[in-house]
């Protein structure tokens, strides 16, 4: 069997000039797992790249044609502020430290962008698992202690975003998982000093090379005459490793470690003028967003090149990216925050109604990671299959048995279509002891359709959860809903989602009788959508969202949500520029998970950011 | 007291797990020492979850303001009127407000945010719109600068940091970490304490302070040199952080409890192999919940800490003690079937008194544990200074109601408040139209703002407003029934 890449070729292909195709799917094949083979699809040349002439986005007149052949979007780089939209920072007068780095830095905003869209200047605090994976790169071990930190905050269900924040409670975590990381440093390793009686000048050595793989950036004076300090005084009365030491646990409790900058170089900026990000911070947040790590030498040495500075240099250390193991985890991660599948960690059911749940949530969840890998690793990529592939992937043949199937592995199963028909997404939007038509419907509506559905209680009704029934079945006790005019409003919608998915119980068993009766999965969807219709069931309303526009729209608005940190009303314009890039993708990209992240970081949304 | 009459008190109150005996001499000793004294107000907010059984909870017709009965069948307040179990009862320490609103705007199980900040629920957030009273009074105000941790957030079963899951949030409502395992608990609470004379662990002590206030320094400067590049909607976040800051620097400054009150022994671990919940977690709730009780009691009385939350989690599994059924949630609080007296008067009627019984007994658990904590800072001497906030999320769980939310203080607050009493608060809505819409004329809340402003003002703090509110007549001024 093949590994399957073509497709991910021929993405890669329009984005990698070079032609380093081969090597790039090699490495992907090698992160991703794929199911085996040798790998097809060859080198092309330049084929269809997406630098220059292709289908420029902003052209001058700021429409965008998506002219002639080009694949994916092109995004024109050079020094192009004829309309005068932008003032840009002239990159003098930096206060910022490694000024000659500085030099590809001023990332020039491309016409037709409104500064107004950019997301304002901001920090942004590492989130666990991200504070995890620079410690470990830090200190090249493999301790986690972000792992027992309190939980990211989240906003929109994502963990990347910039609400988190240094609290009594994570500060004291940090600070003691500082203590005990330096405790366990190798000193000899990390700050080897051949001649004691120099120590001092060791010191000073350490901290400015440590210092910038800490900080991501190299240290400024005031920051390496304050790391001298603490290395003074955990030295002084003790020994040159326990000033080390001091050092490095002084480091890890840094804002420099702790948060990551998006604030460009310093140089004044008038309000609402677009700010560049520096080639330090365009390494940072590329490598954060895509490895949920920090950057490696080769990312830091292309952003001092400049070369994250044109959205091709960006597109090709993306896919170079993407190719690690590290990036396969953080995407796949996007999916499941988006759909809210990740959540199967937090739920329980009712042992005395589903009694196999507990022993079956593990594979569920391997489930969702091992098809989102395959999907993008052995085929299309692309959230229509997400939605409605009749396969997936389990590793334990108990849940094939409870998809009615046999083995482990990639099975087929024809009757239950992509995501949403999988126990992982049915058991979470669920009730521990029943179905929850209501919580599937909703979440489908509100993430999947981007249908604005209120809260009830914004609007003032009293909710009534329907009560238990033994001689009615779900759909008997939900429907009331429809029958108050109040309710039916939004609950006709919600409900069309809800209880086509109603041959699942509570963990995703399928079944055909409740209460004694058959099972109603029949819906009419009338909610204004691109794929209002009749369906039967679960399957047949995944496959008809597979192919609608407005849900491929729907998961574009959550890529970026995901990726820019950010959803409330704030970055309401932004999100509007965001799909106006992606839109300009060719129609059978625009479904593509890599390519819609992709996008966001070739766009200025990525690269700029709004002066306060 | 005599002397000796406070240590039969003491002991008494000291639960299992935590002895160590210098602990308690050191304990005693600061007992005895402040018996008479006023003592600082401190503040506690509790959470239970699933609302109330209003028939088994409400006034009797029996009852007046300051003489009830708590003693009845299936009474949730039991627990206040039970000596036998708790030493005494705490009946003259507790005042029950029925009628408190909480206006959230938004889910019943989004609510719990509302209660101590007033504010309703930014639903594209998830998160309240102002800082919660534990924090405004604690930091904003100052009044836990004084003690080794101004405040401290805990919680069973859920370190989740949604609105619905938290008590406790700092400037713009920013939820705030909460501890779920008691083991963490105790090292934010006691670490850095120093006991004893011996040299070599003064010395190292010493050592740990030098060295860790030079991290301090560090951090604080490198902290406030990226402050000045931010705006100040940025500058926010790094303000908590620089408050998180001066948090642990108080662990290295030597605290004048230190000579009185020392580290007192771990809570055993072994007792919560688990501790979250739907990751078998459940069945360890109960001693998560009592040895945070414990924990925090003796905190209070060593002074270690004047502001706390503790967010109590739901009992759903599998032969859980109250034998209630393993789904909790959708086995008693959905099938919650109330009468008029449930349900605000509507719908009108008798409602099925077979589910109002388990949801009373899984409300009495929740206050056994807000006498459990009663009981242990009464022995402690610290009960009349304080002040526990105890509510819930939702009045009736089955209609998902965040009006007439089930409250009770309890404690004494140096005389602040006039305890010991029964409290009818106005109803929301005429009788013509009993759900009136929060928008509509009729609709006349007594919002919990008013119970924050009051408290605060207990607190010294002039304040007439708590909370955010379209209409700020809703968040404005004091609940005059309080003080009697």
């Amino acid at each position: 069997m093949k590994c399957a890449l073509s497709k991910m070729n021929d993405t890669m292909r329009r984005f990698d000039p070079r032609g380093g195709q081969l090597a790039f799917a090699l490495a992907l094949c090698a992160a991703w797992g794929c199911s085996g083979g040798s790998i097809t699809g060859t080198p092309s040349g330049s084929g269809n790249g997406t630098a220059g002439a292709g289908g420029a986005l902003a052209n001058a007149g700021g429409t965008r044609a998506n002219a002639g052949t080009g694949n994916g979007v092109s995004f024109p780089t050079a020094g192009v502020n004829a309309g005068g939209a932008t003032s840009l920072p002239s990159g003098g007068g930096t206060s910022l430290p490694g000024a000659g780095a500085n030099a590809g830095g001023s990332t020039p905003l491309p016409m037709g962008v409104d500064p107004l869209t950019l997301i304002p200047e901001r920090i942004r605090r590492l989130a666990n698992a991200e504070f995890d994976a620079s410690v470990q790169v830090l200190t090249a071990t493999a301790q986690s202690p972000g792992q027992a930190f309190a939980p990211d905050a989240r906003q929109d269900g994502f963990t990347l975003n910039d609400a988190q924040r240094v609290d009594n409670v994570t500060a004291k975590q940090i600070f003691a998982a500082a203590t005990d990381i330096s405790a366990a440093l190798d000193v000899t390793k990390a700050a080897p000093c051949a001649d004691m009686t120099k120590s001092d000048a060791c010191a000073r050595a350490f901290i400015a090379s440590y210092g910038q793989k800490a900080y991501r950036r190299p240290l400024s004076s005031d920051e390496s005459a304050g790391l001298f300090t603490v290395y003074q005084t955990g030295e002084k009365g003790a020994t040159y490793a326990d000033g080390i030491r001091l050092v490095v646990r002084a480091l890890i409790n840094s804002a420099g470690f702790l948060y990551l900058t998006e604030l460009g170089d310093g140089a004044a900026a008038a309000t609402g003028t677009a700010v560049a990000l520096t080639p330090y911070e365009l390494a940072s947040s590329l490598a954060y967003l895509v490895t949920n790590a920090p950057p490696d030498d080769q990312l830091l040495a292309d952003a001092l090149a400049g070369a994250l500075a044109t959205p091709e240099g960006r597109a090709t250390a993306f896919w170079r990216l993407i190719g690690t193991a590290s990036a396969r985890d953080r995407v796949i991660r996007v999916v499941r925050e988006w759909l809210g599948v990740d959540r199967l960690a937090i739920t329980d059911k009712d042992a005395t109604a589903y009694p196999a749940f507990a022993g079956l949530k593990a594979a569920m969840d391997a489930e969702s990671v091992d098809f989102i890998t395959s999907l993008i690793a052995d085929s299309s990529g692309n959230i229509d299959e997400l939605l409605s592939a009749n396969w997936t992937k389990v590793n334990d043949p108990k849940l094939a048995q409870l998809y009615g199937a046999s083995g482990s592995g990639r099975i087929t199963l024809p009757t239950r279509r992509g995501i949403l028909n999988q126990a992982a997404f049915l058991s979470v939007f669920a009730h521990a002891s029943e179905s929850g038509p209501v919580l599937r419907g909703v979440d489908m509506a509100r993430r999947v359709a981007c249908i604005d559905i209120p809260s009830p209680t914004t609007l003032n009704i009293q909710v009534i959860p329907p009560l238990p029934d033994p001689k009615k079945t779900t759909r008997e006790r939900f429907q009331v809903h429809a029958t108050d005019a109040l309710c039916a409003g939004c609950h006709d919608t919600i409900d069309a989602f809800g209880f086509a998915f109603e041959e699942y119980d509570g963990m995703g068993q399928f079944r055909s009788m409740e209460a004694g009766k058959a099972v109603d999965s029949s819906v009419v969807l009338k909610a204004g959508t691109d794929f209002d219709g009749s369906y039967a069931d679960g399957n047949a309303l995944s496959i008809a969202m597979s192919k609608s526009a407005q849900v491929r729209t729907c998961f574009a608005r959550h890529m970026f949500r995901a990726s820019a940190g950010r959803s409330d009303s704030s970055v309401t314009g932004t999100e509007q520029a965001f799909l106006s890039y992606w839109q300009a993708l060719p129609a059978d990209q625009q479904g593509n998970i890599l390519q819609t992240l992709l996008t966001f970081v070739q766009s200025p949304l990525f690269t700029h950011r709004r002066a306060p | 007291m005599n002397r000796n009459k406070n240590r039969r008190a003491f002991l008494r109150a000291v639960g299992a797990g935590f002895a160590t005996l210098p602990f308690f001499r050191l304990i005693e000793n600061s007992y005895a020492q402040s018996a008479g004294d006023m003592l600082p107000l401190k503040f506690i907010g509790m959470y239970h979850p699933h609302g109330i059984a209003a028939e088994h909870w409400v006034m009797r017709a029996s009852d007046t303001e300051t003489n009830f009965d708590l003693s009845y069948a299936n009474c949730p307040l039991q627990p206040f009127d039970d000596a036998a179990t708790y030493g005494k009862s705490f009946k003259s320490k507790i005042m029950v407000l029925e009628g408190v609103d909480l206006l959230s705007s938004a889910n019943g199980h989004s609510t719990a945010g509302t209660i101590l900040t007033g504010s309703r629920i930014d639903g594209s957030k998830d998160q309240p719109q102002n800082s919660s009273l534990d924090q405004f009074l604690a930091v904003e105000k100052g009044l836990g600068a004084d003690t080794r941790l101004g405040s401290i957030a805990l919680a069973v079963g859920t370190s989740n940091l949604t609105a619905g899951e938290c008590l406790s949030f700092g400037p713009g409502g920013a939820p705030l970490s909460k501890i779920i395992d008691p083991s963490e608990a105790f090292k934010q609470l006691f670490a850095g304490f120093t006991a004893g004379t011996d040299p070599a662990a003064l010395a190292k002590a010493e050592r740990d302070r030098v060295t860790g206030q030079s991290v301090i320094d560090f951090v604080r400067a490198d902290v406030n040199r990226l402050r000045t590049r931010l705006a100040p909607e940025e500058q926010a976040k790094l303000d908590q952080h620089l408050t998180a800051l001066r948090e642990i620097e108080k662990q290295f400054a030597a605290p004048a409890s230190s000579a009185i009150c020392t580290v007192p022994g771990k809570p055993d671990a072994t007792q919560f192999p688990k501790l979250q919940r739907y990751n078998g977690g459940e069945p360890y709730f109960d001693a998560i919940t009592n040895a945070h009780i414990d924990l925090l009691a003796q905190a209070l009385a060593c002074d270690i800490t004047r502001f706390a939350t503790l967010y109590m989690a739901d009992l759903s599994y599998d032969n859980n003690p109250l034998k209630l059924p393993a789904d909790n949630h959708g086995g008693v609080a959905h099938t919650y079937a109330a009468s008029s007296v449930g349900s605000n008067g509507s719908p009108v009627g008798d409602g099925t008194p077979s589910t109002w019984v388990p949801l009373a007994q899984f409300n009495r658990y929740a206050y056994s544990k807000v006498a459990r904590l009663m009981q242990k800072l009464d022995a402690l001497g610290v009960l009349d200074s304080t002040l526990i906030y105890c509510s819930s999320d939702m009045g009736n769980p089955a209609l998902h109601s965040t009006r007439n939310v089930p409250t009770v203080l309890a404690g004494g607050l140096n005389g602040k408040f006039k305890m010991g009493r029964r409290i009818k608060l106005q109803p929301d809505c005429p009788s013509t139209d009993l759900w009136c819409s929060e928008n509509s004329a009729t609709f006349t809340p007594v919002p919990n703002s008013k119970l924050l402003v009051s408290i605060a003002q207990a607190f010294g703090v002039a304040v007439n407003s708590f909370g955010t509110q379209p209409d700020t007549k809703l968040t404005t001024g004091t609940l005059a029934q309080l003080t009697g």
